[in-house]
């Protein structure tokens, strides 16, 4: 089994030179830190906007109860 | 496109990498666009991408809006350790060879006071849930923008490319 070594490619503008170097340590590090906070906002975001989806599906349920048409309901929830 | 459009440089990847920068920009624009088109190796539907200046990790503030089909959402950094583009990357498992769109405008990028953008994002295929998003950024430094990196969530894949424009005063 190989070890994947992760790459950066550095464009320069002032020469227009390209060149593909390892990442450091530092930089595996702060990848690995990111991903992971990424992770978290994504997931609280997600649950986020299932738990409004979830309200808004209980409101209508309720309206619906109430005697309003789909289409009354629908435009009070917006 | 107006024609104070000027390319300053670009890349295409032929190879996987985990992080593209643009280094030694000039300072004789008054604003910066990069416009990507870019897919992730790793093996889920959609994935990130953080946008750096400088390789600077600190002082990023960002609105989003985000689409998926189904519930919109928004969402605030303050003080965050990058810029995002959020779930708007295909990636492993989503329709082979697609790739997203994606812009971000630096206006005075120069400039020694914060710098301000926007992203704008979008990844469509035919997978259940594709994203767009917006946001407004700011990137609370008051120095002189020269580099800007594009850091993966998972891979950048082959193929992914990234083109950096100057303006000037149109």
């Amino acid at each position: 089994m190989t070890t994947e070594i992760l790459t950066k490619v550095i464009v320069d503008c002032s020469t227009g030179e390209q060149t593909i170097e390892p990442l450091t340590a530092e930089e595996i590090a702060d990848r690995e830190a990111s991903r992971a906070k990424a992770e978290i906002d994504r997931a609280a975001a997600e649950a986020e906007a299932t738990a409004k989806a979830e309200a808004k599906a209980s409101a209508l349920a309720k309206l619906a109860a109430l005697g309003l048409t789909e289409e009354e309901a629908a435009a009070i929830a917006g | 496109m107006p024609s104070t459009y000027v390319p300053i440089s670009s890349t295409t990847l032929s190879s996987t990498a985990s992080i593209v920068t643009f280094s030694g920009i000039p300072s004789t624009f008054t604003d910066l666009v990069v416009k990507m088109s870019m897919r992730d190796t790793a093996a889920t539907t959609t994935r990130n991408i953080q946008f750096r200046f400088n390789s600077t990790t600190t002082n990023y503030f960002q609105t989003e809006l985000q689409g998926n089909g189904s519930a919109p959402s928004s969402t605030r950094r303050s003080g965050a350790t990058y810029l995002s583009s959020d779930n708007t990357i295909p990636a492993g498992t989503s329709l082979a060879n697609t790739f997203n769109n994606a812009e971000i405008y630096i206006p005075n990028y120069t400039s020694t006071l914060n710098k301000s953008s926007y992203t704008f994002a979008a990844g469509e295929d035919n997978i259940t849930t594709a994203y767009i998003m917006i946001a407004a950024n700011c990137w609370n430094n008051a120095s002189v923008i020269n580099t800007v990196s594009f850091v993966a969530d998972g891979v950048h894949a082959i193929g992914s490319s990234f083109y950096l424009y100057g303006i000037s005063k149109s």
